[in-house]
């Protein structure tokens, strides 16, 4: 197991003055976001809100010009210790579909931190590939090739290979995109589960606001390039966050929500005025 | 079996052979990833270069396949760096090494004035042409190239599945996407003996493109693609010593006739539910 520290409720993940562009303009400009162990956090905002980008400088898949990132209190540049965190990117699942790999072939490379360079993966450490397919509920389908499963099911694929490492915190960019309905469901109680049982710290990246207020814990809003965080939240009534953060955005955003879910037809302003321990 | 017999007897059918399993062995390992990381063209590409080096071997009376596997290896890396600068359009880098590589090997050919049969079988492959020190290196090499594969079959695995997963699980993506390449380019100059300059991607391609139609994981396709090759360099040799003819091209029309059969067969299997 990995070194837990860090107690509950205690930073591990800090983005702190954050400025980032790709070319001219800043994409994120001073966003400060600070990620505490057994979060299961939401960060929402409208497309193109730079939420992505967000995960990505946490990640060090991108170098931010200005601003500090430190991850279990190590300066993000000298941290070493990637194994504690799992990412299940957005379109994970829209690799090249003929990849002639099994389940547990695509699960068992995520081990590397574990196995090591040059050294070959081992009957012993398959069993961890288990564990993981079995905590996601794709244990049976493991002999069976990747691209043959639906779009929900890779996506828990994708799930058990960011857990295979044992990861501390899990970030997912857009998860449930391309996936249906009733998949979805299933894959937040996933999610649900693993930040409560299993006390994974997950971070989860959407801009379908209506369902994400209802499953996690605490919230960063995204808006005009900067982090309208969680405790920024509580400080402004909802209409006018939501209004602030999505601006003209909303009304397509409330219709869309309607249209997709109409299983529930409260708009997602009534669900975060209702949800106050959210906001 | 006489004939078979009869054929083993020769010196230079046994030097033949030797080179052909392990042309066979090789290929198709490193073709795997090649096809499935979308890179096929790199194999043209570093041939094109490899013609070259022949050329400037000719030219300056060294070693071709010396100097072949210097000009594919620096091409290599060339190409590796292009990418680089262009990102986002790195088949670019592919096009400009291949039409490099063409457009040097013409000019020295011509300098030289030599497009004679030795030329010949570089391009399109030869049996009788493979030299007791062409052995020396396709062992060696060859013994390296499986040794690195096997070493790093999980890395070059993960990166062949999601480069960006691999890196972030700490993988050192940069360091083997350029042993890999170097690995291209001596596979390809060790074959181009026996398969020929022009043929040589084809025998990295086909042999994995039959094996994917079949396999139900990963390994099971590396093995399959190595079943494939080597049918084909043998059964192709074994044509090419009997109709005397250029094995490059008997070598890549059965591995073709393989392709073919692998996915009537599935047709067939579909068709019937």
């Amino acid at each position: 197991m990995n070194e837990q520290a860090t107690p509950m409720g205690q930073p591990i993940i800090t983005a702190n003055k954050i400025w980032f562009k790709y070319d001219q303009e800043y994409v994120l400009k001073d966003a400060t976001l600070q990620i505490n162990r057994g979060d299961y956090m939401g960060i929402i905002g409208p497309n193109g809100s730079s939420k992505s980008t967000l995960i990505k400088l946490i990640l060090g898949m991108l170098t931010p010009q200005n601003g500090e990132i430190t991850l279990f209190g190590q300066s993000q540049q000298r941290f070493k210790d990637w194994q504690r965190i799992g990412y299940v990117a957005q379109k994970a699942n829209a690799f090249n579909t003929s990849f002639p790999a099994t389940v547990k072939e695509v699960v068992a490379a995520n081990l590397f931190s574990k196995v090591g360079l040059f050294k070959p993966i081992k009957k012993s450490h398959l069993k961890a590939v288990d564990e993981a397919l079995d905590v996601v509920g794709m244990k049976a389908l493991k002999d069976r090739l990747i691209g043959q499963l639906s779009g929900g099911q890779q996506q828990k694929v994708f799930i058990a290979r960011a857990l295979v490492s044992q990861p501390e915190v899990i970030f997912l960019d857009e998860p449930t995109v391309g996936i249906d309905a009733a998949s979805q469901i299933e894959f937040y109680e996933l999610l649900d589960h693993l930040n409560k049982v299993h006390q994974k710290t997950i971070v989860m990246v959407s801009h379908d606001i209506g369902v994400i207020t209802e499953k996690v814990s605490r919230i960063a809003c995204l808006a005009d390039a900067t982090i309208v965080s969680h405790d920024a939240c509580c400080a402004v009534p909802a209409v006018t966050f939501l209004e602030e953060v999505y601006g003209d955005h909303m009304k397509l955003m409330l219709h869309n929500h309607d249209h997709n879910h109409n299983h529930d037809h409260k708009p997602a302003i009534v669900k975060l005025q209702e949800g106050s321990d959210v906001l | 079996m006489s004939l078979f017999l009869e054929m083993m007897s020769f010196e230079f059918m046994q030097r033949a052979m030797l080179a052909g399993v392990i042309i066979g062995l090789i290929c198709p390992l490193i073709g795997i990833f090649l096809v499935l990381r979308r890179m096929s063209m790199i194999g043209d590409s570093l041939s094109h270069v490899a013609l070259s080096g022949v050329a400037a071997g000719m030219l300056t009376g060294t070693y071709p396949v010396a100097m072949a596997l210097i000009f594919s290896v620096a091409a290599a890396l060339a190409i590796e760096r292009l990418r680089e600068s262009f990102e986002e359009y790195a088949e670019v880098a592919t096009a400009i090494v291949l039409s490099g590589g063409i457009g040097l090997a013409v000019v020295l050919i011509s300098v030289a004035k030599s497009f004679n049969a030795s030329l010949y079988s570089y391009l399109f492959g030869s049996i009788t042409t493979v030299m007791p020190q062409d052995i020396g290196l396709i062992v060696a090499l060859g013994i390296a190239i499986v040794f690195a594969v096997a070493l790093l079959y999980k890395e070059m695995f993960y990166i062949a599945f999601d480069d960006n997963a691999a890196r972030l699980a700490g993988v050192p993506v940069k360091r083997i996407n350029l042993v890999f390449i170097v690995m291209i380019a001596a596979t390809i100059t060790l074959s181009m003996r026996i398969v020929g300059i022009l043929l040589v991607s084809s025998l990295m391609v086909l042999p994995v493109a039959a094996a994917l139609q079949l396999a139900k994981s990963f390994k099971q396709a590396m093995w399959l693609s190595v079943l494939f090759a080597q049918t084909s360099v043998l059964i192709g040799m074994v044509m090419a010593y009997i109709y005397e003819l250029a094995s490059g091209g008997t070598i890549v029309l059965v591995a073709i006739a393989q392709l073919l059969l692998v996915l009537f067969s599935k047709k067939l299997q579909k068709m019937r539910g």
